[in-house]
């Protein structure tokens, strides 16, 4: 049964329509504009539209009169947009003909070239130094277990040594930290993995993502580094030294002094750390009022560089070497900090903003 | 940890400035981050005679005081309640100085009196942590009126701060330090006996029979006078836990006074760090500067039944500590315990029941050593780090306990002008064995890369304090110095000697590298969005 109003909506709808159209359409401005408002009555939410499907209910005597009135409307509003649009089209020609001349030789659009971020630079150019002297690179992952991480590496259970680096757990084991699982807070896990893997002679590097919870001006969360050792029967700390001094000047300038220092390391003895010469205030150069007053190495010349040390027995006992035939020497770097020390970075969260304005720089 | 230049000085003392000092315990792994020199600051600060004081027209809180500086005589207008009476010393800031804080001294009108100069307190030198009223010099500080401060009170001194890696307890103290010097200088330590206390007494019957003691007159400088045994309960100590605790000791000094601790100790204190509160205290906090060796002092009238039990704790057992908390504890937990319950969290923080009072009398001075994993877990549980918790949870030195009761039971007694016991309770659950440690100088110069020779490893381990067992050609048998826990295989006294000469002798060498059968292309190969060339499988 038809609803006795449902013509009258329908008429009414279709008098509201055509009374408004003609005027919405021809203050078009624009043709996205302009299609905007043809939407408005023949889209398929259109006004027009939703008369249309009213058709149903409306009574068979008056249907197929209405349906035409309906039909001749919708193709009164289609020419009418047709006309608007075709006003439209010929404005901008118009506009395009009578005002300013296109300049050919404006520069056309390009793409930004791609970079290498600045930690991605130092690691290849710490790694081609490396690779010359006939180091391989080695690769782990991230997500660590606890035991390849401390205990293998000789950092004794419960000790202070542990609450240098603290740590990230995936899965903490309530009984033993020894089965937890982690995010690794050093690449000196990548020691274990090798050296379970093969046997000397080993010179291996490995860069990498190491995590630790610490975040301030000089710590992230998150900062890459690099591990570095040599496993052979015979190798001395004077190696050590060797390679180390020779990397450093290859990398900053060949005539930067080089010092070690006794420093502790669980996975090494004899441990120590390489001070060089500071980069800011250039202190090989012997200028001592630069150097008196630089901040960077607080007036003393030296800026620390890295850890280093002869991998300790303990270690080779762990990953099944024998300590007594094999000696070998490891060491670690920062690349964020010798990305901030040659390109001079105030901050390290530089790094990991990734602010093009910073990033083009390099 | 903060550190004392002047007191190192003291302990060993050695023909070198101190930068010069400071790099070589840099290069021997005891990094020097910072050095402060104290007392270069104050110029223009001088002891002043106060000649006259009279309220102030105004304002009553305000004192007008006459002070002579040496110079002149000068009319100065002090708003502290402690203005000493004439003839007594202040700190004073002349016109045109420049104090610590910044503050510059000018002639002003205070509530319409002129007043030139300042009379000082302690925080406005930045010489100690009183900020309540101005510095009244003390008898043994006086000096003539004009003298510079930094002089008459003798506030010279450097302080250094030194980044200690976790494997060297032994360097938590000056002693250590001190020892540490004198080994990279060549001229030797000799741990210096303490200066015997005043005033003494024969333990008797302090102590119950039976327990077994040590005589601490062996270990102090001079002769004391005796005096009458006091009344005294018997004390006793038990330990039943051995693993846990292996030796624990107890002084005894009696008739304290308690009160403020003399300006030389509440300044070297604050230079170092802590804070002073009162005679006996402090002297527990100096003794742990010194020796690096945490000690606690009994209020020994609040230890119910004169006895000392150190066991573990019964799960869910309750004490408050020093700071006001109560802690809760598990079985795992070790705790110092009187006739009644726990008195102490061992090593990590003591009970507020037995604290050192104002009007306490007797001190019971504990010195123990604990297991460093046990103190470490218990700290951490508690989430209570401290002083002593940080020392114990490195390891200190078990064979250290005589020499350090001795020290402490000397100092406390000088300063709270006490009897002290001439022996000490000295109970050893575990007997300490040294780690006898073979050394080979041929695996040295292997190792090192450059030539190490008998007698230079012999006279490098002896000045460490090992003792040497025996000295053969090809491998020297030595037993680690009781100090040094981190000394415990070949390797570790290879480091020492490598450590001792200085790295910088060790010559420099380029490796063989053998090419490896799974060499890769070169990283310049790598470009944007290939992979690193990696060894594989």
């Amino acid at each position: 049964m038809a609803k006795p109003d449902a013509v009258q909506t329908f008429e009414n709808g279709l008098d509201e329509i055509r009374g408004a159209y003609a005027e919405a359409l021809r203050a078009a401005g624009d043709e996205p504009e302009l299609r905007l408002i043809n939407g408005r009555y023949l889209g398929p939410q259109g006004e027009l539209t939703k008369l249309l499907k009213l058709m149903p209910e409306l009574p068979g005597e008056r249907r197929r009169a209405l349906g035409q009135a309906a039909n001749a409307l919708k193709q009164e509003i289609q020419s009418t947009f047709d006309e608007a649009l075709q006003n439209i089209h010929r404005g901008a020609r118009e506009a395009e003909l009578t005002g300013a001349a296109l300049d050919v030789t404006l520069p056309g659009r390009w793409q930004m070239p791609g970079r290498f971020h600045p930690i991605t630079r130092v690691r290849n150019e710490v790694l081609e130094i490396f690779v010359s002297l006939g180091f391989d690179i080695a690769d782990g992952p991230e997500v660590e277990l606890y035991e390849n991480c401390f205990d293998k590496l000789g950092f004794p259970p419960d000790h202070p040594a542990t609450d240098e680096q603290d740590t990230f757990f995936i899965r903490e084991d309530g009984a033993s930290d020894t089965e937890s699982v982690l995010l690794r807070t050093q690449t000196s896990t990548i020691q274990i993995r090798e050296m379970m893997k093969r046997q000397p002679p080993l010179a291996i590097v490995s860069p990498g993502a190491v995590y630790r919870r610490d975040d301030d001006a000089t710590h992230s969360p998150m900062f890459f580094q690099l591990e570095g050792f040599l496993v052979d029967e015979d190798v001395a700390f004077a190696e050590l030294k060797g390679v180390l001094t020779l990397f450093l000047r290859r990398l900053f300038d060949e005539h930067i002094a080089v010092r070690f220092r006794a420093s502790y390391f669980p996975f090494v003895e004899p441990g120590g750390e390489v001070d060089m010469s500071c980069v800011f205030c250039r202190a090989w150069e012997g200028n001592r009022a630069r150097t008196a007053e630089c901040r960077i190495c607080k007036g003393t010349g030296w800026m620390e560089i890295l850890g280093c040390g002869m991998i300790h027995p303990v270690v080779f006992e762990n990953v099944g070497y024998d300590p007594e035939k094999y000696t070998g020497f490891a060491f670690g770097m920062g690349l964020d900090r010798i990305a901030m020390l040659k390109y001079g970075i105030p901050n390290i969260k530089l790094l990991y903003e990734n602010d093009v304005r910073f990033l083009s720089q390099f | 940890m903060l550190v004392s230049f002047r007191w190192l000085q003291e302990l060993c003392p050695v023909d070198a400035d101190v930068a010069e000092v400071a790099e070589r315990l840099s290069l021997a792994g005891l990094e020097v981050e910072a050095m402060e020199e104290k007392g270069k600051n104050l110029v223009g600060v001088v002891i002043a005679e106060v000649r006259a004081k009279s309220p102030h027209p105004k304002k009553d809180n305000l004192t007008l005081v006459t002070v002579f500086d040496g110079e002149n005589e000068l009319e100065v207008v002090c708003g502290a309640s402690n203005v000493p009476e004439p003839g007594g010393q202040v700190l004073f800031a002349r016109s045109g100085t420049v104090l610590p804080n910044g503050i510059q001294i000018a002639p002003r009108k205070v509530a319409g009196v002129e007043s030139s100069g300042m009379i000082c307190s302690e925080t406005e030198l930045g010489i100690g942590t009183d900020g309540d009223g101005i510095f009244v010099v003390d008898a043994e500080n006086q000096a003539l009126p004009g003298v510079d401060v930094a002089d008459a009170l003798d506030l010279h001194d450097v302080i250094l701060d030194i980044s200690l890696t976790p494997n060297r307890p032994d360097c938590l103290g000056h002693v250590g330090i001190a020892r540490e010097i004198g080994v990279l200088y060549g001229v030797g330590f000799a741990s210096r006996k303490a200066a015997g206390p005043r005033r003494t007494f024969a333990a008797g019957g302090a102590f119950k029979s039976g327990e077994p003691t040590t005589d601490l007159r062996a270990l102090w400088d001079d002769g004391s006078r005796a005096a009458d045994a006091p009344e005294c309960p018997s004390i006793r100590v038990e330990i039943l836990d051995a693993d846990r605790c292996p030796r624990y000791g107890a002084a005894l000094v009696v008739d304290v006074r308690v009160a403020p601790s003399p300006f030389w100790l509440r300044y070297r204190l604050h230079n170092l760090g802590l804070r002073a509160l009162s005679n006996v205290v402090d002297a527990t906090n100096l003794i742990l500067l010194e020796w690096g060796h945490p000690i606690h002092g009994f209020d020994l009238a609040r230890l119910g039944g004169s006895k000392v039990v150190v066991r573990r704790a019964r799960p869910g057992e309750k004490m408050a500590t020093l700071d006001g908390i109560e802690r809760t504890f598990t079985g795992d937990d070790l705790l110092i315990c009187d006739g009644n319950g726990p008195v102490a969290v061992a090593g990590v923080m003591g009970g507020l029941g037995t604290e050192i009072r104002d009007e306490t009398k007797d001190v019971l001075i504990e010195c123990a050593y604990f297991d460093p994993t046990s103190i470490r877990r218990t700290s951490r549980r508690l989430g209570l780090s401290t002083d002593s918790s940080y020392r114990f949870e490195r390891g200190v030195d078990p064979e250290a306990v005589p020499r350090v009761l001795a020290s402490a039971a000397s100092l406390i007694a000088e300063l709270g002008r006490g009897l002290a016991a001439t022996t000490a309770i000295d109970r050893v659950a575990t007997a300490y064995e040294a780690r006898s440690i073979r050394f080979r100088p041929a695996r040295a110069t292997q190792l090192l890369g450059t030539p190490v020779s008998k007698t230079e490893s012999l006279r490098i381990l002896e000045s460490l304090g090992c003792r040497i067992v025996d000295p053969s050609d090809d491998a020297i048998t030595a037993e680690a110095p009781s100090w040094r826990p981190d000394l415990g295989r070949e390797v570790d006294l290879i480091e020492e000697v490598a450590r001792i000469r200085g790295y910088e002798e060790i010559p420099t060498a380029v490796p063989r590298v053998h090419p490896s059968e799974l060499r890769v292309g070169s990283v310049s190969e790598v470009d944007r969005g290939d992979e690193l060339p990696v060894v594989r499988d």
